[in-house]
């Protein structure tokens, strides 16, 4: 039952972090700078919108997980900010 | 040992969630990484940058290294000319001005002019361009790695260089341009000739035979100078997916995947021991953030990477 749940979960982290790779992608095809903040940003709240999400489904979602995914959709706010906008 | 494990690995003591994974372990690594950019672009880039990766590229550096490369292959060293200099710095600007990325502009200025209209007459020309890379070792290493700006780096024939790098906005985008100029002066026999007579010499040989865009070197007839360009399409095309030297990284590239990878690993860690104890521990998915954060570190080594032609 753990391995199940295991692998379920898996694999819809797997779809989203690919359908994340793609919207990177677009970062690449655009180079203005208002549309890559744009884009910069919108993958941030995307990622801490399903995190939450993900746990209010499960019903387990508590403050200390929405802080866990803030600083974590930060820390890809920064970094992505650092490699895209020059 | 004892801290380093309460802080890294998931165990009884520390209610099997990571002092790092929690968040004020998360907290402190964000405004560390926003600290680390702030620092090393205020005190240590010569661009100045409030956040991000800022440029490190300098003209005296790049020479350096092109002339390091010359003299593995016990080839002379190019001197710095600062007309060629100039030169390489308005056929930058032009690029900016025009927008385009290429060695001869859309109304079809070729590199050579930039030679003429500084004066410089040469009886051997030759032309490297960079754009979007951090550091100047970066853009030599790519330049090594292409057979035909290779070839031109380490043409013989050349005796001087210039340089330009220059911040600009190409195409929507904010980029640094990256110009080298090789030269080589006409001889004596013809600078015996007066400046104007040199100048149309000059302008006759290249109407008469236009350097190509390709790496076709003019055969010399008469006066008529030889100019070079390098032939991306001779290199690998598509996607370059080589191992990068980590050393190509600015610093502040370094820390960010270096803090990153040990997040990287201690999520991976926490999930693995979480998975073999079969512990259901509230809170965010290990995995999830793994899956990212190894993303970002990918990202972050191959964006170093800029472009040649």
């Amino acid at each position: 039952m753990f391995f199940g749940y295991f692998l379920r979960h898996l694999g819809q982290f797997a779809a989203f972090i690919l359908t994340i790779i793609l919207i990177i992608g677009l970062l690449y095809l655009i180079g203005d700078t208002f549309w890559r903040l744009t884009i910069i940003f919108a993958i941030s709240a995307v990622y801490l919108g399903f995190g939450l999400a993900h746990h209010q489904e499960e019903k387990n979602l508590n403050f200390s997980t929405i802080l866990e995914y803030l600083f974590i959709a930060l820390i890809i706010l920064i970094t992505l900010y650092s490699i895209f906008i020059r | 040992m004892g801290l380093l494990a309460h802080l890294l690995i998931p165990h009884v003591r520390n209610n099997h969630h990571p002092h790092l994974l929690r968040p004020h372990g998360l907290g402190i690594v964000f405004l560390f990484l926003i600290l680390v950019s702030l620092i090393n672009n205020q005190f240590f880039s010569e661009r100045q940058k409030v956040l991000g990766f800022a440029t490190n590229i300098k003209s005296e550096e790049l020479i350096n290294l092109t002339n390091k490369e010359r003299e593995k292959k016990g080839l002379p060293t190019l001197k710095e000319n600062s007309i060629l200099s100039q030169a390489a710095s308005l056929k930058a600007k032009d690029m900016f001005s025009k927008n385009y990325w290429a060695h001869v502009s859309p109304d079809g200025t070729t590199p050579w002019e930039f030679f003429k209209s500084s004066s410089y007459f040469y009886s051997h020309a030759g032309e490297n361009l960079a754009r979007d890379f951090y550091t100047s070792s970066a853009v030599v290493s790519a330049w090594m790695e292409s057979s035909s700006h290779r070839e031109n780096i380490l043409n013989k024939s050349y005796e001087e260089i210039g340089m330009a790098v220059i911040d600009g906005v190409l195409e929507g985008e904010e980029t640094t341009l990256i110009v080298q100029f090789f030269g080589t002066p006409q001889k004596p026999l013809l600078s015996s000739i007066s400046s104007d007579q040199t100048a149309n010499s000059s302008v006759t040989g290249e109407t008469e035979g236009q350097p190509s865009r390709v790496a076709a070197e003019l055969k010399p007839t008469g006066s008529k100078p030889l100019a070079v360009l390098p032939d991306s399409s001779r290199d690998q095309s598509g996607l370059n997916l080589k191992p990068l030297p980590l050393e190509t990284l600015t610093t502040t590239q370094k820390i960010y995947v270096a803090v990153l990878l040990l997040l990287l690993v201690t999520l991976i860690v926490d999930s693995f021991i979480l998975f073999k104890r079969r512990i259901n521990r509230q809170g965010s998915h290990s995995v999830l953030h793994a899956g990212l954060i190894l993303l970002l570190i990918v990202l972050i080594i191959y964006s170093s990477r800029g472009a040649i032609i």
